[in-house]
């Protein structure tokens, strides 16, 4: 079963990476590269506490945890990428089996995944969702879409079109460096430890019918199965079901064929099904969740003072919503075709801290494009259509705006050094334009210079930013968008409209 | 059996009396190659509508523009898709898109004009002018008109051409222009492609216009049709002549012919006009029919007529040559009367 | 034995199985619903023809008496308030000023309202306002909250819990945060405005005074305040206006600053078309109605009237 085990892991994360790959505009076609988002249990269960709606394709989860519920933490073992990773990572070292026994033992302080869980679930309820941090999948696609990738990428057009920067990606690939390190000085460390999603997947295996068991007759105590049990559950002793991963380890390398994998019956060692958290730290768990939101909400969310640089993609929710949806999973911005979202770190707030931001220095907003809204797993940023982007058809007159423009007009080439210029009203994608010029004639040296200085039509701007994006003045641009007039928020309006 | 209880360096595994059986293990790694099957298919699939152009809707082109053809927005062989927006322009609004050439197409006929503009991969464009008029013989004629002499046939129905990094042909009541900034291959890729779709898109007649099949074949030029639909050979009252071109003896010809009820009119009318503004040379008779001979500043004109086809030579034409072509032509006329 | 363990263990997960999938059934893109109810404000007129007069202008020096002089002659107290009425009286207490800068309604003019309301058997007579400064400290400085107070009403702080988005449907707005909190509890409405200059408008008088009922996001109405003023006034139908005229803010308006832009009126005047109050107003401000084009507006609209002298108009000297 161990191959057969191995041959799971390689494939899915194989089929990890493959759909990473596709998850850019050119290459997409029709690929799922949700696809493990969307069966990430933790992502379902953390929306559904902080929304209590299971959006769209979530519902993929609720048949890994029927799974889980009659076999146990088969999705740590045999599918979870970030766990495949971890255990290629360990075959790096060679020790002796006295020292792997004493590595791989059960340790008490192995508890705290589940108090992280509780702490975030408690988190959830009151609407702060942070389960994201933590969550393997979100954590390797974020480190991966964000720092890995765009650093591999040579430039070539092999990976990406054209070459990718984030703003601060790399503490994304840190955290992921940080669990392969731990992986390479403890083997499954961060999956014992800390991962919220074994521990969801742990409380959820203690119904589980089929497990590995030990004939307590067969056995000599020789602890060979601990020596491998890289998921630290006793199988010498009484099983840990919360714990197993179904690695299967232990089953290939007893010496006297004494564990086995199925149902109780006779003669088998007592299992124990679920993790043994005391009084006092299941509290002190809730306390730590209900206390992050009282903290961070203290500062009461886009009221009358909205955040000019928190400009959302196309399709987002208000921001109390999207903030209840997020988990800075960052697929958004792998797929962007333009870079033009990044990693938040401080624009939105502690909350928001990696939630998806637009930078239109870095990119701009491609006005016929609407892909985020098509890789978020969870609606934060809703699927809209190319009509509703635009406002066409049944939306006419009413597209997404994602803010306003504003010039600068101390250093606008035509406004500030009578130098004509206008890149903005050139590349401004709507019509008619939101950038109107006036024409004016200057006199420089005797030289009669015509020209057009632009200024913003508030009532036609979608705050997409290639104007920003295309200003000459590059250091600072010329010509920049905040938040104002966004059409998700009823509140940030700037323009009075009928 | 090891016991391997606390060996030092001893964790090698044991044998397994009791293995899982063969079929369980096949079981579970079937469902593995038909997932990936499963995704890959998934993949071939794309989603539309999720990075697009502005491409108008069949209603909206229908709206715009009464006639027209609308151009793909996405190329899947070659991966060419259109950069900005599909455009159309009626007589109205030509100008801004041609300027001065607009003049040339009003008189065929112009009906609307959509362009767009293909990127790929690169920097490379390829811009699509798809010019509709409202026949087929006049679209045969602006393309005429256009036509470079430096180029490159290239086997399109209904005929067209390369010339630098323009494709041209004509097919229907289509003028079709393809400009290309490069000539890699992906571009051609592309090229290619659109002139499929576009053949694809435009339908045409079986077969070549009626009155370019009434010329001989012998020495014909390939691809060097022409029509004027008015004011042909500087007159103001010759319409609707069909020309090509033909090479014989070394010497370079262009036959004409005109098909209709007023072909005596005309010919009346252009006898008089060179008898005026010509030399002539002289009257032949070639199968029955009374050749006109002129000499006009160096070119020789050789008009006749029979029944309803006016038709003639213009160019170097020497003696046994002209006659030649002449007495095919009328053998053609008389033929054609005849199976009528 | 076993097999009833096994059986047992079995119905427990598929129990915990059937849980979680029941859940995430019912749960699917379940749809949350939101409160998208929009309030709309009542009708709060009277009848005109139950009335002696429509317009009364009242001069002297005695707010009390000239208040009581007016609506006497406009036909009685009980023409429009009832026992037991629940009133809104709405001054302008719009900025946190001392009477003595004319920015806010002066207190006497207040007091007497409530009084005569008070009088008339109202069973609520409640005294609010949403200022661009805080509430407390401007019904504080400008007397208002005191005045209302010992006259017999109470003074209502409004908060967020009160305002609801509403519909206005006008020709600037066409929805917007109202005070439904108290809109919604009261069956009668008593604009008690105060009569300025204003920078923007023109004047600020009777339609003006309804923008204190208005929530978040005023601060967009500059865009196109005369239609806004105008909507103002197609929003809110009251039972009656009550300008307070006794001084006037001639300049530097809506704020003031110096009691030497403030020059005594000795007029209040009584109606119950604001537009008409507003045309009268105007001119005491010694401008013309030109120089307030919402009121041009408002009467294009069948809003009320531009012109005084064309209601049953009557003037009394207290």
């Amino acid at each position: 079963m161990r191959a057969v085990r191995r041959i799971y892991q390689l494939f899915f994360l194989g089929l990890f990476f493959v759909l990473l790959y596709v998850a850019t505009y050119d290459r997409l076609g029709g690929y799922p590269v949700r696809l493990f988002l969307d069966s990430d249990p933790l992502v379902a269960v953390g929306t559904v506490l902080s929304t209590g709606t299971l959006y769209r394709a979530l519902w993929y989860g609720i048949p890994i945890l029927v799974l889980t519920i009659f076999l146990g933490r088969f999705y740590c073992g045999w599918i979870c990428p970030l766990g495949t990773l971890q255990d290629l990572v360990s075959r790096l070292g060679r020790t002796t089996l006295k020292r792997k026994i004493e590595i791989n033992s059960y340790r008490p302080y192995y508890k705290l995944k589940y108090l992280i869980l509780l702490a975030f679930l408690t988190m959830a309820v009151l609407g702060v969702l942070q389960v994201g941090l933590l969550d393997p999948i979100v954590l390797l696609t974020r480190a991966m879409s964000t720092s890995i990738l765009p650093s591999i990428d040579r430039g070539d057009g092999l990976l990406f079109l054209s070459p990718r920067d984030f703003h601060l990606g790399w503490i994304a690939g840190l955290l992921l460096v940080a669990v392969l390190v731990a992986a390479f000085l403890r083997p499954r460390l961060w999956c014992k430890l800390l991962c919220p999603l074994g521990a969801l997947l742990g409380f959820f295996s203690r119904w589980s019918v089929f497990h590995i068991r030990r004939a307590i007759e067969g056995c000599d105590d020789c602890r060979v199965c601990v020596g491998h049990c890289r998921a630290g559950a006793e199988p010498d002793v009484s099983l840990r079901k919360s714990e197993c991963m179904l690695l299967f380890n232990c089953r290939e390398t007893c010496p006297t064929d004494a564990i086995t994998f199925g149902p109780d019956g006779e003669g088998l060692a007592y299992v124990v099904p679920g993790p043994d958290l005391s009084r006092r730290r299941i509290t002190g768990a809730l306390l730590a969740g209900l206390a992050a939101p009282l903290l961070i909400r203290s500062r009461q969310p886009v009221v009358e003072n909205p955040r000019p640089y928190l400009i959302r993609p196309p399709g987002s929710l208000p921001e109390p919503e999207f903030l209840e949806r997020c988990i800075k999973c960052e697929a958004c911005m792998q797929i962007c075709p333009t870079n033009v979202l990044q990693p938040a770190m401080t624009e939105a707030g502690v909350e928001g801290f990696w939630s998806p931001v637009l930078k239109n220095t870095i990119g701009y907003c491609e006005v016929n494009c609407v892909l985020c809204g098509e890789v978020c797993p969870t609606g934060a940023i809703q699927r809209i259509t190319l009509d509703q982007k635009q406002g066409r058809g049944e939306y006419e007159g009413r597209p997404v705006v994602l803010g306003t423009a504003f010039f600068d007009r101390g250093r606008c080439l035509p406004w500030a050094m009578n130098r004509p210029c206008v890149v903005c009203q050139e590349v401004c994608p709507t019509s008619p334009k939101a950038i109107k010029t006036e024409e004016v004639v200057v006199t420089e040296n005797g030289r009669s210079i015509r020209l057009k200085r632009p200024q913003v039509v508030p009532d036609l701007c979608i705050g997409c930013g290639i104007c920003e994006y295309a200003c000459p003045v590059i250091d600072r641009r010329a010509v920049y968008v905040t938040s104002v007039g966004e059409s998700r928020s009823k509140k940030n309006v700037m323009i009075l409209e009928k | 059996m090891l016991s391997g209880k606390g060996g030092a360096g001893s964790d090698m595994p044991g044998k397994r009396k009791s293995s899982v059986p063969l079929w369980v293990r096949i079981v579970l790694v079937v469902p593995l190659p038909v997932i990936a099957l499963l995704i890959y298919r998934a993949g071939q699939n794309p989603r539309q509508g999720l990075f697009e152009s502005q491409a108008l809707s069949g209603l909206e082109v229908s709206a715009v523009l009464p006639v027209g053809v609308r151009l793909p927005v996405y190329l899947p062989q070659s991966g060419f898709r259109i950069a900005d927006t599909l455009q159309f322009y009626t007589s109205e609004n030509l100008y801004e898109k041609i300027n001065g050439r607009d003049a040339a197409f009003f008189r065929f006929g112009f009906v609307s004009l959509s362009f767009a503009s293909y990127s790929g991969a690169g920097d490379a464009f390829v811009d699509v002018y798809a010019y509709r008029l409202n026949r087929r013989e006049n679209a045969l004629g602006i393309y005429a008109a256009e036509r470079a002499d430096q180029r490159e046939n290239i086997s399109v129905v209904d005929a067209g051409y390369r010339s630098g990094g323009a494709l041209c042909f004509y097919r229907g009541p289509y003028y079709v222009q393809v400009i290309s900034t490069e000539s890699s291959a992906s571009v051609e890729a592309g090229v290619a492609e659109i002139v499929d779709s576009l053949c694809r898109l435009i339908p045409t007649p079986v077969g070549p216009l009626a009155a370019l099949g009434r010329f001989p074949s012998a020495g014909r030029v390939e691809n060097s049709d022409g029509y004027f639909p008015d004011n042909a050979f500087g007159t103001d009252f010759m319409g609707e002549i069909f020309t090509t071109q033909y090479r014989r003896g070394g010497a370079t010809l262009l036959a004409f012919r005109h098909q209709s009820d007023s072909a005596q009119a005309m010919f009346e009318r252009y006898r008089e006009f060179l008898g005026q503004s010509a030399d002539p040379q002289g009257t032949i008779t070639i199968d029955r029919a009374p050749v006109y001979r002129y000499t006009d500043y160096g070119e020789k004109v050789w008009i006749f007529v029979i029944d309803d086809v006016f038709a003639g030579l213009t160019g170097q034409i020497m003696k046994d040559e002209g006659e030649q072509l002449i007495g095919e032509l009328a053998a053609g006329i008389r033929l054609d009367a005849v199976e009528q | 034995m076993e097999r009833r363990k096994f059986l047992i263990q079995v119905a427990k997960a598929s129990a915990a199985a059937l849980v979680v999938s029941g859940t995430g059934i019912w749960l699917a893109n379940r749809r949350v619903e939101e409160d998208e109810t929009l309030y709309r404000i009542p009708d709060y007129s009277v009848p005109r023809d139950l009335l002696a007069q429509d317009f009364v202008v009242a001069r002297g020096d005695d707010p009390q008496g000239m208040v009581e002089a007016a609506v006497r002659t406009m036909g009685g107290i009980d023409k429009f308030i009832s026992p037991g009425d629940r009133v809104l009286i709405k001054p302008n207490v719009g900025f946190d000023r001392p009477p003595i800068l004319g920015a806010t309604t002066s207190p006497g003019v207040v007091a007497a309202v409530v009084r005569l309301c008070v009088e008339a058997g109202a069973g609520d007579v409640v005294v609010a306002d949403n200022p661009i400064n805080s509430p407390a400290a401007s019904f504080a400085r400008s007397g208002v909250g005191k005045a209302a107070k010992e006259a017999g009403g109470r003074v209502h702080y409004l908060s967020e819990r009160d305002f609801k988005e509403t519909m206005v449907g006008g020709v600037a707005i066409t929805n917007f945060s109202a005070a439904v909190g108290i809109l919604g509890n009261v069956s009668r409405v008593i604009g008690v405005p105060t009569l300025k200059d204003h920078n923007l408008s023109g004047m600020s008088f009777a339609m003006k005074n309804w923008y204190g009922l208005l929530g978040r996001g005023r601060n967009r109405f500059h865009q196109d305040i005369h239609n806004v003023i105008a909507d103002l006034a197609f929003m809110l139908r009251p039972t009656l206006v009550i300008g307070d005229a006794t001084r006037i803010l001639m300049q530097n308006g809506p704020t003031g600053g110096s009691p030497s832009d403030v020059k005594p009126g000795g007029t209040i005047i009584v109606s119950t078309d604001a537009v008409a109050v507003d045309a009268f107003g105007i001119e005491l401000l010694g401008r013309t109605i030109a120089d307030c084009p919402s009121i041009t507006l408002a009467a294009e609209r069948g809003l009320g009237s531009a012109n005084p002298n064309n209601l049953r108009f009557e003037e009394v000297a207290v």
